[in-house]
């Protein structure tokens, strides 16, 4: 999939605007608070009603404006085009039109463009706490397989019911019917993640080869006390983690095993990679693993994502940055934005085209 | 909004406070009970100075009544030998209006949610268990919500009926009446699979 044009009024501080992309690589340049990234939420809103800083729809309408409009047209690998348009008024609904025809569920949108956005905050992927591991692996999954979406939401429902019961009452008779709930529904999660972690692992070491220089390989493992490759094995294993941690959890008020305890290894040149990376392993590895992230939902949906990195070249040496470039430039249609000109080296790319922003213009170069 | 009268406006406010009415509503209401015929507005204000006397709930099954047995545990026509297990009376009222079932009901009251503060005692659970002792009940169908406590509620009522000679069954789960594939969301798709029957 890629952006044909963009069409923005009233959104955030953006100037009205109607901009033709470059079909693969589109650079954005700009001091700082002119309204790159601004312009990067605009891309990434249009086509899935979502905005990576997570902001509220109201928050999007710009300062002195009562309204924002987004129109654009993008064309999927077939060269058909889709017409996506988003607008909401302040302190109104916002609605998305696809083709001319309300979208009434984001879902179908999140759906049909993969959309990779890499941030400065995103290297907290792999410094962070397991909670974002998590969610980035749910995510990841809930995408493509309905029955682990199923099963996640089944899920984290028993666990805050079973938690409940915990604090109430510590336990008692009715806990175990929580537990076997539990069970049955973390073992799926738990052995979905670790089959396609096998599938996400394998890609992302290569994004993190192709992107290295340090020769180190990235290997991805699926974290957990919890054994077994059979979802009955799974269940036993975590039956058992459990039952020998029943007296703790009366004490502690909460559930201590399964699925949200787990954690997503990053190891990198054999070490665990949290703790003995360096700054520029440590984000090419969090590139790495968004950009397998959008190749495994690009293979459900059997398009290329469009690859959107937000400022992402300062803490990364000349080589990874030339290798990055590289890497996403011919492949996909990449939407970088860099604060300084020097910040990126067009030699790289046979071609892109340039545009500055300035206190919210934007100018096509 | 000051409708001229200290009254009209209390009235008017106090419908808003029903479900479903706004104040849109309220008002029409309101104005309809003071211009239609005065037997209407006495006739619905004895009702409501009544409904709360009168009406309570079935000491067997839970169902509505107006004192003693309710109208289904009365009823000598209805089978006997099955037993259907809703949440709340509101869902009695719904299968009855399907006609599709002629056995008698229990009401359970909620189902278990710890969230909310509700635990198995908290649930007409023994009421249920006595009765199965004392009335020749064949079939237990548990007509639950679909949601995790529906399920999980089902899975603890399973679990102490287990060793009864009783057969226990639940509400299938799937494609609705007239619906298409193309409109069902995948969760209720999977469901109708799990759930798809023999054709005779």
């Amino acid at each position: 999939m890629r952006y044909l044009d963009l069409r923005a009024e009233g959104f955030r501080n953006l100037a009205d605007c109607r901009l033709e992309f470059h079909p693969e690589v589109n650079w954005i340049t700009g001091a700082n608070g002119q309204g790159k990234t601004n312009l990067l939420e605009a891309l990434l809103y249009l086509v899935s009603g979502r905005s990576h800083r997570l902001a509220r729809d109201e928050d999007l309408v710009g300062f002195d404006r009562d309204h924002f409009f987004l129109e654009g047209s993008l064309a999927d690998e077939g060269g058909q085009a889709l017409r996506f348009r988003a607008a909401c008024e302040r302190g109104g609904r916002r609605r998305m039109h696809l083709d001319g025809e309300e979208v009434s569920r984001l879902a179908d949108l999140v759906g049909l463009t993969g959309t990779v956005v890499f941030g400065p905050d995103d290297v907290g992927l792999v410094t962070r706490e397991p909670d974002r591991r998590r969610r980035f692996l749910d995510y990841t999954l809930a995408k493509t397989d309905p029955t682990y979406l199923r099963d996640l939401m089944a899920y984290r429902r028993i666990l805050r019911q079973r938690n409940a019961l915990l604090q109430a009452r510590g336990g008692g008779p009715h806990l175990e019917i929580w537990t076997a709930r539990l069970i049955e529904h973390g073992a799926r999660l738990v052995l979905a993640r670790r089959l396609n972690l096998r599938v996400l692992g394998e890609e992302a070491a290569r994004f993190y080869r192709a992107m290295g220089g340090d020769g180190e390989d990235l290997v991805l493992t699926y974290r957990s006390p919890v054994q077994g490759g059979t979802e009955q094995a799974v269940a036993a294993s975590l039956g058992a983690r459990l039952e020998s941690l029943a007296a703790s959890e009366s004490l502690k008020k909460q559930t201590l095993a399964g699925p949200h305890r787990d954690d997503m290894g990053i190891d990198i040149g054999g070490r665990n990679g949290r703790k003995f990376a360096s700054q520029g392993q440590k984000r090419s590895a969090a590139v790495a693993l968004k950009l397998a992230q959008a190749e495994f939902l690009a293979r459900v949906r059997r398009d290329r994502p469009i690859v959107i990195l937000d400022d992402v070249f300062s803490e990364l040496d000349e080589l990874r940055r030339e290798r990055l470039c590289r890497l996403v430039g011919r492949q996909y249609q990449t939407f970088l934005a860099t604060p300084q000109p020097e910040d990126l080296n067009r030699e790289l790319f046979g071609d892109l085209r340039r545009f500055r922003v300035e206190a919210g213009r934007i100018q096509p170069e | 909004m000051d409708y001229g009268s200290p009254l009209l406006t209390r009235l008017v406010r106090g419908l808003t406070r029903l479900p479903g009415i706004g104040e849109r509503s309220a008002q029409r209401i309101a104005l309809h009970l003071l211009h239609a015929p005065v037997e209407e507005s006495r006739e619905l204000g004895r009702l409501l100075g009544e409904l709360r006397e009168k009406v309570g709930f079935c000491p067997r099954c839970g169902f509505y009544t107006e004192g003693g047995l309710c109208a289904i545990c009365a009823d000598a026509r209805r089978n006997d030998a099955l037993l259907c297990v809703v949440e709340q009376p509101v869902e009695v009222l719904s299968l009855e209006r399907s006609g599709a079932y002629r056995g008698r009901y229990h009401v359970l009251g909620g189902v278990i949610s710890p969230l909310d503060g509700v635990h198995p005692e908290d649930l007409n659970v023994d009421t249920l268990l006595r009765r199965l002792d004392e009335e020749p009940v064949a079939e237990l169908i548990l007509a639950l919500s679909a949601g995790v406590e529906g399920e999980t509620t089902a899975l603890y009522l399973a679990e102490r009926l287990a060793g009864r000679a009783l057969r226990l069954t639940r509400l299938a789960r799937g494609l609705p009446v007239g619906g298409s594939l193309e409109y069902s969301d995948e969760a209720t798709l999977q469901r109708a699979f799990e759930g798809r029957v023999e054709l005779k």
